[in-house]
């Protein structure tokens, strides 16, 4: 029987400089579509772009180190596009890979809560992107 | 028998191959434009609707996965259609929407006693959302890419 994915399950490997210790993600994976119907049909026809796009958020909590020299990754984030994988199950692995740039990054603390840190990211991959489901049940 | 009410759970949607979760929902939007042909001297609003039917909507679920033990196809757990690791999603595929899906198999051949609607579609986009301490959920959206317009099978033998 196939398994039911969880949430737990999940995880998400950012781009440089876009750290955090996350703990949701999201994301939208689209094509364009374009209505071709003619004189004659019944119905609505259309025809699906080959491009496909990927926009979405992670979020999580803010980290750093208190020694000098920190090995923990900034959360700023690059201008240039980076490799994001968004996984379902790490194992065995349901994963998307592909690169991205992030849009913006939301920031936000509030004094007796939490400190929170959201990526926005948007593919920028003139590749196809990577996309990897464990199927043998 | 009379008149009997559809339910939540009676329910079930099909998905085109490569195109897998478990579904828990479905919603759809039958539309048709229409023009306004209202002339001078009339007191109230006249259409005409087109004979063109389109149809939108979404169904979402969980996506599921393999253990890894057995040997289970390509396509046939994965929430979209691909070859190997390349989406190859664009064509799309027959969707059928169940009210009542007898047997709950979401099978079209015993389709004489389930209500439904039918159409082919392309997918427009796939939601994901993945929480540490909550679900794993998927949306499919998808538009009609039907020339023929919808099928419709519906008991009205009361």
């Amino acid at each position: 029987m196939p398994i039911v994915a969880i949430g737990s399950e999940g995880n998400v490997t950012m781009p440089t400089n876009s750290s955090a210790l996350i703990n949701t993600w999201s994301a939208s994976i689209s094509r364009a579509t374009s209505v071709i119907t003619g004189f004659g049909d019944t119905g609505a026809r259309r025809l699906a772009s080959k491009v496909v796009d990927i926009t979405g958020s992670a979020s999580g909590t803010p980290q750093y180190d208190v020694s000098a020299g920190s090995a923990v990754d900034g959360i700023i984030g690059n201008q240039a596009a980076g490799s994001i994988t968004l996984t379902w199950v790490a194992s065995p692995a349901c994963t998307l890979e592909f690169d991205c740039i992030m849009s913006s990054v939301a920031l936000s603390t509030s004094m007796g809560g939490e400190a929170a840190v959201t990526f926005n990211f948007e593919c920028a991959d003139e590749n196809a992107p990577v996309f990897t489901w464990e199927e043998t049940d | 028998m009379g008149t009997e009410y559809s339910h939540g759970s009676d329910g079930h949607c099909k998905l085109p191959t490569g195109f897998n979760a478990r579904l828990n929902t479905w919603s759809a939007n039958l539309t048709r434009s229409t023009t306004v042909t209202t002339g001078f001297g009339a007191s109230v609003q006249d259409r005409r609707a087109s004979k063109v039917i389109d149809c939108t909507g979404s169904a979402g679920g969980f996506p599921l996965y393999g253990d890894g033990s057995g040997s289970t196809s390509e396509n046939s757990i994965s929430p979209i259609n691909h070859s190997g690791t390349t989406f190859d999603d664009r064509a799309g595929g027959t969707i059928i929407l169940f009210f009542l899906d007898v047997d709950n198999d979401a099978a079209d051949a015993d389709a004489n006693v389930d209500l439904s609607i039918t159409f082919d579609a392309v997918f427009n986009s796939f939601d994901f959302g993945v929480t540490q301490d909550g679900e794993s959920t998927v949306t499919f959206n998808f538009e009609m890419n039907d020339p023929d317009g919808i099928s419709t099978t519906w008991d009205e033998t009361a």
